[in-house]
């Protein structure tokens, strides 16, 4: 997985998927019950995402306590496809997940008991992320890299 | 003693780096609301502890034309607080209490605004020792009922010129976590018309679910001076239906990932009666409101939503001899 691009105007900006792996270390330290709630609710369902040109999976594994973003490998459960600027859109609260979905910006594909795992896991990392200093910093950061696209 | 001395004796910090790191929850912030017109502004110097560490925030609300709201968080680094003192510089952001007024100056460029303002107390204080929460939790408080608000705040381009608005203060300090068995209610009733002497500010103290009020009251001014409270059984609140309107903003942000919806439990009235020799029965009818979710501190799966309401009131009574017939503007705070 690489760690860094250059967008249009030359600066170099972390992947979503460097700043992903961040989070999730930061919350497995400093909000230890949501990770393990992340765990739990993710567990073995191999998820891949597509964020502009980026490709990269998250894999769990509850028994070893263990999530983390990795290389694509093999099939995935779960493909989400999405931009950049929809993901700081949604987490600035700017549009709804239900909104993004509804309008093609970010699409999910899996069966229902996967995606309902995904969205479960998704709804404990942000309980995560709220109560990690870390990851509110990296939040901070993604909100201030560039123009909202 | 004076209204100056009283604040310099009971307005000050309580928090220090033992309070903060005894590995018990405490919290303190002091809070202040300007009232003028459709203007609101309403900013909050939060000081918190988390995992033995001090964190600084500053939540600002502001209404102009719309409503522009943060939860800004600085570096402890970048921030000052003098314990036993009323002065704090949270980043660009600080108070302080200087020759009997605040001086209050905002600069929170996230929501473009900015502002200097003096707030002159027109009303003596009240204060309220450690009163329970929930179990183990205890709160006390401070309140300036009417203050009056002189300067500027820009909101993006447009400079709002504050000259006497009507503006309200309460300092909070005490042990317990978001999430404990709590919730609660607080009214500042601050008249349309500057020359109407009353001012009425409202509290509830409930269980989380609101079945149950462990304290409740309501306190009336007539120019500076109290002239009547309500404790308790001599004090009814009532809400009545619901607003069903959506919140104008929910912060922080990234909040509405958790809270997306439009549902709330925000009265569609509220009625607030006293009854006794004096006698008072206030109208509260919401017409707008913001919503803080902060992170439950219980259940780590939870959130805890303060909504920030503005809306009209009208009270009508009794009081120390006087009839009181007044249209107000208020800014209550619900947390459920």
């Amino acid at each position: 997985v690489s760690s860094s691009y250059s967008t249009d105007d030359e600066t170099t900006t972390t992947t979503v998927s460097e700043k992903l792996a961040r989070a999730l270390d930061a919350i497995s330290r400093e909000s230890t019950v949501t990770y393990g709630q992340m765990l739990r609710r993710l567990d073995r369902v191999r998820v891949r995402i597509r964020v502009d040109d980026e490709l990269f999976d998250v894999a769990s594994d509850a028994a070893r306590g263990l999530m983390r973003v990795e290389a694509v490998d093999g099939d995935a459960c779960v493909v989400i496809e999405t931009s950049r600027a929809v993901v700081r859109n949604v987490l600035a609260g700017r549009s709804t997940l239900a909104e993004v979905l509804r309008s093609g910006a970010l699409t999910a594909h899996g069966t229902l008991r996967d995606l309902v795992a995904v969205f479960s896991a998704l709804e404990a990392f942000v309980h995560g992320a709220i109560r990690s200093r870390a990851t509110a910093a990296l939040f901070g950061d993604f909100q201030t890299e560039g123009a909202v696209g | 003693m004076s209204t100056p001395e009283v604040l310099l004796d009971s307005d000050f910090f309580r928090a220090d780096a033992r309070a903060l790191a005894d590995g018990r929850p405490y919290k303190e912030w002091h809070h202040f609301v300007v009232h003028d017109g459709r203007f609101r502004l309403i900013v909050n110097f939060s000081l918190t502890d988390r995992d033995g560490e001090a964190v600084h925030r500053v939540i600002a609300l502001a209404r102009h034309d719309e409503w522009s709201a943060t939860v800004d968080e600085f570096a402890a680094t970048d921030c000052m607080v003098r314990t036993g003192r009323v002065v704090a510089r949270f980043g660009p952001c600080e108070f302080a209490l200087v020759e009997g007024a605040y001086d209050l100056i905002i600069q929170l460029p996230a929501i473009g605004v900015r502002g200097r303002v003096r707030l002159v107390p027109v009303s003596i204080p009240f204060v309220v020792n450690n009163q329970r929460l929930a179990a183990g939790a205890r709160i006390s408080w401070l309140f300036v009922p009417r203050l009056e608000a002189y300067g500027h705040v820009w909101i993006g381009d447009t400079r709002v010129s504050l000259r006497g608005a009507p503006a309200y203060h309460d300092h909070n300090w005490g042990r317990f976590r978001w999430g404990d068995n709590f919730g609660w209610e607080w009214g500042s009733v601050l008249p349309r018309n500057l020359d109407d002497p009353w001012t009425v500010v409202c509290q509830r103290m409930t269980d989380r679910h609101r079945r149950r009020a462990t304290r409740q009251a309501m306190y009336v001014w007539h120019g500076q001076e109290p002239v009547a409270l309500w404790c308790d059984a001599a004090v009814r609140f009532e809400h009545q239906g619901f607003l069903r309107r959506a919140p104008e903003t929910t912060v922080p942000a990234v909040m509405r990932v958790l809270r997306p919806n439009t549902a709330s439990d925000v009265p569609a009235r509220l009625t607030i009666e006293g009854r006794g020799n004096d006698r008072i029965a206030m109208q509260f009818e919401p017409e707008e409101y913001v919503r803080i979710v902060v992170p439950d501190e219980v259940d780590p799966m939870g959130v805890v939503v303060l909504n920030e309401v503005s809306g009209r009131i009208t009270a009508r009574g009794e009081v120390a001899g006087r009839a009181m017939d007044v249209e107000a503007s208020g800014v209550f705070e619900l947390l459920h």
